[in-house]
C-alpha cells in the first residue's frame, strides 16, 4: 500500500465515519422533531387532559370510577354515530341524514313495541338500512352531490317520521327495553360497551379490510381508485348503509334511554357528530381520518358539555365557548397542518 | 410505540382521579350553601326569556340569594337534558328543579337518579310535568298547566261566540312546534272544552298547521289560508302570543278590519295584550312568568326549610284576558314580563 | 332537401333549449299545475305574498351563490341574520341610516372572520361556519339579553317589509334590484371571472397568480354584507325582533341555490340561476301550504323536490355536454 493509498483510505475513512455521525445526529434531530410533530399532533389529547385536570380540580365528585363511566355513556349515542360517518367521510361522502334516521329510528321502536321488543328492535334497525340503502342509490345511481342527496333525504326521512308518529311523542310499553340503555354488565353501562364495540368494528374496517382500504383510495382520489380497479360504486353504497345502521343503533339507545320515540329527537345531532369528527382529524375532503382521533374529537365535546356544568357557565356564554373551541381547535389543526406540508 | 405511552399516560392520568376522587366532598367552598341544579330545555323562546329574567331578578333577594344555583341549557335536545340531569344529579344538590323538555322522555333519567341517589335526591318539576304525571321520583310539580290553557281557550271562544250571537265559524289552528307536548295539550285542552261545552258543531276546522311559535311563521301561515279560504275563515286558534301577532299581521296586511275574523294568544305578553286592548285580539290566557318562576324557588325554599310539600300538583292560575279586563291587567303584565 | 334538416334543426334548437334551461322548465310547469289545483294561486296578492315570504332567504341566497360558486359554503348566516338584525334595531332611537349602517357594519365584520378563517387560514368552510354561527348567536343573545326588541312606528321602518309602491310590494323592487346589482357584477366584474376560477380549480388558480385567499375571503365578505341586508327586510317585516337559535334558514337557503343549478363543487353557478330557485323553492312552500298539505308531509316533499331537480339538472347537464 502506498502512503497515499493510506492516506486516501483514511480519508474515506475518516469520511464514512463523519459521515455515520451524521446520520446518528440527523436521526436523534428527526426523531427529536418527531416526537415535538407528534406532541402537537396530540393536541386533542392535551385537551383532554387539560378538561379532565380542571374538573377534578374543581369538584372531584366528578372523578370516580362511576363518573368515568358516566361521561361515556353519554357520549355513546353520538361516538356510535360517529363511527360511521368517520368511515364515510375517509371516503369523501357526506350524510347529514343520520339525525332523520335517529329520530325515525325511535319512533318506530316505540310504534313497533306491543308485538314484542325482539320486532321492534329488527324494524327499527330495517328502517335505518333503509334510509341507508335510499341514500347510496342516489348517490352512487343518481350520481347527486351527498351533501344534496342526504339533504333530501334528511327531509323525507323527518317528513315520514312526523306522519307515522303523527307529531306526537310516543311512550314505550315496555319496561325491559329500558334495560338496553340503563342496564350495566360488570357495572359498565351498555351503552359503554356498545360504544367500545363499534369503534372497534370501525377501527378494525378501516385498518383490515379491504372495504376500509378502498375508503382511504376512494377518498384521496376517485379517479385513481377507478383507475386501479376498485368497485367504487359498490363500496361507496355501503359506506352509506353503514354509516345509517350506526345512526339506526344509536336511535335504540336513545329510545331505551327516554322510553320515548319522537320525529324531532335528531334535530341537533349531525352537526355535533360531523364537528367530532372532524375535530377528531378527518379531513372533510376525504382520504384522512381515524377513528383514534374520532374518539378523540367526540370526547373533548362531551367534556365540553360536562365542563360547562361543573363551571357553572351561564347558558349564553355557552354557546360562544362551544363556538371558540371549536373554531379554535379546527383553526390549529389547519396551521400545523399546512405547518407540517412545508416542513416535508 | 410513543402513540401508545402517551394513552397510556392519559389513562393514568383519569385513573388517578378516578381512584383519589371516589365521593369527594365537592369544591370545598367553606359554608354549606343551599344546592339548586336546575335543567332547563331551552332558554330562547320568548316565554323562557322571560321566565329567567324573572327568575334573576326574583334572585337576587333574600332567601334565595344565599343560594348556589347551577342551571343547565339543553338546547332544546332531549340527549343533552338528559346527561345534563345525571352530571347535575351528580354534584351534591339539594334539589333537582326540572324544566322537561319531553314529559315522558325525562322520566327514565329522573328514576335513574332518584335511585342512585338513594331515594333522598328531592326533584320538582317546573313548567311541563311528566308523563305519566306522577311518578315516585317526583315530590312535587309546579307551573303553567298546558291542558288547563287549551280549556280556558275553548272556553274563552264559546263564551265570545254565545255572546255575539254566532252559531257556526270556520277555524283554523296555528300550531306550536310539531311534536311538543305543550302543542299538542293546549290542542287537546281546547277541543275537549268545547265538546265539553256541547259546542263541537259550531266549530269547523279549515286547516292546522304548525308556525313552530315564531311570528314570521305564523305570518306567512295565515297569509296562506287567507289566500286559500279568503272570506270563509272566522277564527284563528292561536297556540301562543307571537303565531297570533303574525295572524294579525297577516290579516292586518290583507286589509281586514278588526274583529273581522277572531284571533287570540297565549302568553299573555305585552304585545299580545295591546293587540286584545286595540281588539285585533279577542282574548290571551296568561302564562305569567313571574308566577311560574316564584312558584318553583318557593316550592324550594320550603323544602329548604324543611318544610313538607303537601300538595303535588302546585299549578299557576291561567286566566283569560279579554277587552274588558285588558287595562287593569297591562301594568302588571309589563311587570310579569319584566318589560 | 331543406325540409328533413330544417327539421333536424327545430329538433336539436328545443333540445338545447329544454336542457339549458331545465329549471326555468320545471318552474313555469309547477306554476301551471298549480294554477289549475288552486284557483287562488294565480292571483297578484297571492304572487306578492311568496315575494314578500321568500324575500329574507332571497337576498341571503345571493351571497350564498358567491360563497358556494368558490368552492366554500356558509353554514353561519341564521347566527348572522340574528345579530345584523339585535344590533341594527338597537341603533333605531339614533334614526334608520344608523340602523343601516349599524347592520351592515355587523355584517361585514362576521363575514371578515369567517372569510379570513376560510380564505387564509384555510380551515374547513363547514366546521369554521358552525363554529362562527354560535359565537354569533351567543354575542345575539348577549346583546339582547333574550329580550324582544319592538320596531319604531315611523314609517320607514316597515316600508322595506310590508309598503307598497304603485302597488307592488317595496321588496319585490329590492330583490330584483340587488339580484341585477349583483348578477351583473357576477357575470362581468374580473374578481367574478376569479372567483370561478379558484372554484372550479384552485391550483391553476394559484399557478395563474390569482390570489386564491383574497378572493376566497371577499366572497365571504360579500355574504356578510347581504345577509345585513337581508335582516334589514327581516325586522321590517316582522316589526318584533328575537333572538332564534335553531333556524331552518341555512338548509333552506343552500336548498335554493341548488334548486337554481348551481353545484356544491364550485366554479359553476349564477345569480340568475339562483333566482329561478328561488322563485321554485317560493311556489313550492306556498303551494303546500294553499293546498293545506300537512306539515309532516311538506317536509318530505321538500326533500324529493329537492332530489329530484338536481336528479333532472345533473342529468341534463350530461346530456347538454355531450351535444
Amino acid at each position: 500500500m502506498t502512503g497515499s493509498d493510506m492516506f486516501v483510505r483514511g480519508k474515506k475513512n475518516e469520511k464514512e465515519s463523519q459521515r455515520k455521525v451524521e446520520k446518528k445526529l440527523s436521526r436523534d434531530i428527526i426523531e427529536q422533531k418527531r416526537f415535538i410533530k407528534f406532541l402537537l399532533n396530540q393536541k386533542l389529547l392535551i385537551l383532554i387532559v387539560l378538561l379532565v385536570a380542571a374538573m377534578a380540580i374543581k369538584d372531584t365528585n366528578f372523578f370516580s370510577l362511576s363518573g368515568v363511566y358516566e361521561i361515556f355513556d353519554h357520549i355513546a349515542i353520538i361516538g356510535i354515530m360517529a363511527v360511521g360517518m368517520t368511515v364515510l367521510l375517509i371516503s369523501g361522502s357526506f350524510d347529514l341524514s343520520i339525525g332523520s334516521v335517529l329520530s325515525l329510528t325511535t319512533v318506530i321502536v316505540m310504534l313497533f313495541q306491543e308485538r314484542g321488543i325482539l320486532i321492534s328492535i329488527i324494524m327499527g334497525v330495517v328502517s335505518g338500512i333503509a334510509v341507508g340503502i335510499l341514500n347510496g342509490l342516489i348517490v352512487v345511481k343518481g350520481k347527486i352531490n351527498p351533501f344534496i342527496a342526504t339533504l333530501g333525504s334528511m327531509l323525507i326521512a323527518k317528513g315520514f317520521a312526523l306522519g307515522i308518529s303523527r307529531s306526537q311523542t310516543i311512550v314505550g310499553s315496555r319496561a325491559e327495553f329500558i334495560f338496553l340503555a340503563h342496564g350495566k354488565v360488570l357495572g359498565i353501562p351498555n351503552p359503554f360497551i356498545l360504544l367500545v364495540i363499534f369503534l372497534l368494528i370501525g377501527w378494525y374496517i378501516l385498518r383490515f379490510t379491504k372495504l376500509g382500504r378502498n375508503s382511504y383510495a376512494i377518498g384521496g382520489n376517485e379517479h385513481s381508485a377507478i383507475l386501479a380497479g376498485i368497485q367504487v360504486n359498490r363500496s361507496k353504497f355501503v359506506f352509506f348503509v353503514f354509516c345509517s345502521l350506526t345512526a339506526s343503533i344509536s336511535g335504540l339507545i336513545l329510545a331505551s334511554k327516554t322510553n320515548t320515540g319522537n320525529a324531532i329527537l335528531g334535530d341537533n345531532v349531525v352537526l355535533i357528530v360531523i364537528g367530532g369528527v372532524v375535530l377528531g382529524g378527518t379531513s372533510l375532503f376525504g382520504g384522512r381520518g381515524h377513528i383514534m382521533g374520532t374518539i378523540q374529537g367526540v370526547l373533548v365535546l362531551g367534556l365540553i358539555e360536562r365542563a360547562m356544568v361543573v363551571f357553572h357557565i351561564s347558558s349564553w356564554y355557552q354557546y360562544m365557548l362551544r363556538g371558540i373551541v371549536i373554531l379554535a381547535v379546527i383553526v390549529l389543526d389547519t396551521v400545523i397542518e399546512r405547518r407540517r406540508r412545508e416542513m416535508l | 410505540m410513543k402513540k401508545l405511552l402517551l394513552i397510556g399516560l392519559v389513562l393514568l392520568v383519569v385513573a388517578g382521579f378516578a381512584f383519589a376522587g371516589g365521593q369527594g366532598t365537592g369544591d370545598g367552598s367553606g359554608e354549606e350553601k343551599f344546592r339548586v341544579g336546575v335543567a332547563a330545555p331551552y332558554m330562547d323562546p320568548p316565554y323562557d326569556a322571560a321566565f329567567w329574567r324573572m327568575w334573576d331578578k326574583l334572585v337576587k333577594e333574600k332567601p334565595y340569594s344565599d343560594w348556589e344555583i347551577i342551571i343547565t341549557d339543553a338546547q332544546g335536545d332531549l340527549n343533552n337534558q338528559i346527561n345534563q340531569i345525571e352530571d347535575l344529579a351528580r354534584k351534591e344538590i339539594d334539589v333537582l328543579l326540572v324544566k322537561p323538555l319531553s314529559a315522558a322522555g325525562v322520566v327514565p333519567t329522573l328514576n335513574k337518579v332518584w335511585e342512585a341517589s338513594g331515594k333522598t335526591l328531592p326533584i320538582i318539576t317546573v313548567n311541563l310535568g311528566t308523563d305519566p304525571a306522577q311518578i315516585p321520583a317526583v315530590i312535587a310539580h309546579t307551573g303553567p298547566n298546558y291542558y288547563l290553557q287549551g280549556l280556558a281557550a275553548g272556553e274563552g271562544y264559546v263564551k265570545y261566540l254565545d255572546a255575539h250571537n254566532l252559531d257556526k265559524v270556520n277555524y283554523c289552528i296555528l300550531l306550536g312546534r310539531a311534536g311538543s307536548d305543550a302543542t299538542n295539550l293546549r290542542k287537546q285542552g281546547f277541543l275537549d272544552k268545547v265538546e265539553e261545552m256541547g259546542a263541537s258543531d259550531r266549530f269547523v276546522l279549515l286547516d292546522e298547521q304548525p308556525a313552530d311559535w315564531y311570528t314570521d311563521l305564523g305570518q306567512q301561515v295565515a297569509e296562506n289560508w287567507i289566500t286559500s279560504f279568503g272570506d270563509k275563515m272566522d277564527m284563528i286558534y292561536a297556540e301562543n302570543d307571537d303565531m297570533g301577532i303574525g295572524a294579525v299581521n297577516a290579516l292586518k296586511g290583507a286589509g281586514y278590519e278588526k274583529g273581522e275574523v277572531l284571533v287570540n294568544g297565549v302568553d299573555a305578553g305585552f304585545a299580545g295584550t295591546s293587540l286584545v286592548k286595540e281588539g285585533w285580539m279577542t282574548f290571551v290566557v296568561l302564562q305569567s312568568p313571574m308566577l311560574d318562576a316564584e312558584g318553583a324557588l318557593h316550592l324550594a325554599d320550603k323544602l329548604r326549610n324543611g318544610e313538607k310539600i303537601e300538595e303535588f300538583f302546585n299549578y299557576i292560575p291561567s286566566p283569560i284576558i279579554t277587552a274588558e279586563n285588558a287595562d287593569e291587567w297591562l301594568p302588571k303584565i309589563k311587570e310579569t314580563w319584566g318589560l | 332537401m331543406t325540409g328533413v334538416a330544417d327539421r333536424n334543426q327545430i329538433r336539436k334548437t328545443v333540445r338545447v333549449i329544454f336542457f339549458s334551461q331545465t329549471m326555468l322548465i320545471i318552474l313555469l310547469s309547477s306554476v301551471l299545475l298549480m294554477t289549475f289545483l288552486s284557483p287562488n294561486f294565480l292571483t297578484l296578492r297571492n304572487l306578492f305574498n311568496i315575494v314578500r315570504q321568500v324575500a329574507v332567504l332571497g337576498i341571503m341566497a345571493i351571497g350564498m351563490t358567491y360563497v358556494i360558486i368558490g368552492k366554500g359554503i356558509d353554514l353561519s348566516i341564521s347566527g348572522m341574520l340574528s345579530l345584523c338584525a339585535i344590533v341594527g334595531m338597537k341603533m333605531q332611537n339614533y334614526g334608520f341610516g344608523a340602523v343601516l349602517v349599524g347592520a351592515i357594519f355587523v355584517g361585514t365584520l362576521c363575514g371578515l372572520l369567517n372569510g379570513y378563517l376560510v380564505g387564509k387560514v384555510k380551515a374547513n368552510p363547514i366546521i369554521v361556519t358552525l363554529g362562527t354561527s354560535l359565537v354569533f348567536v351567543s354575542l345575539a343573545l348577549i346583546y339582547s339579553k333574550g329580550r324582544s326588541i319592538i320596531n319604531r312606528t315611523e314609517r320607514i321602518y316597515s316600508f322595506f317589509g310590508n309598503e307598497n309602491v304603485l302597488g307592488i310590494p317595496v321588496v319585490l323592487l329590492l330583490i330584483i334590484a340587488l339580484f341585477l346589482v349583483a348578477g351583473i357584477y357576477l357575470s362581468r366584474s374580473i374578481y367574478a371571472r376569479r372567483l370561478y376560477a379558484v372554484g372550479l380549480n384552485e391550483r391553476a388558480a394559484l399557478a395563474s397568480g390569482i390570489d386564491s385567499s383574497k378572493i376566497v375571503w371577499i366572497s365571504y365578505v360579500v355574504q356578510g354584507l347581504f345577509v345585513a341586508l337581508a335582516s334589514l327586510v327581516y325586522t321590517s317585516r316582522l316589526n318584533t325582533v328575537r333572538v332564534n337559535i335553531i333556524t331552518p334558514y341555512v338548509f333552506d337557503v343552500i336548498t335554493i341555490v341548488v334548486l337554481g343549478g348551481t353545484t356544491l363543487s364550485g366554479g359553476y353557478g349564477s345569480l340568475y340561476k339562483t333566482f329561478i330557485g328561488l322563485i321554485l323553492f317560493g311556489v313550492i312552500q306556498n303551494a303546500m301550504g294553499l293546498m293545506a298539505i300537512p306539515y309532516e308531509f311538506q317536509q318530505m316533499i321538500k326533500g324529493i323536490v329537492l332530489i329530484c331537480a338536481v336528479v333532472y339538472d345533473e342529468f341534463s347537464r350530461k346530456r347538454r355536454m355531450s351535444e
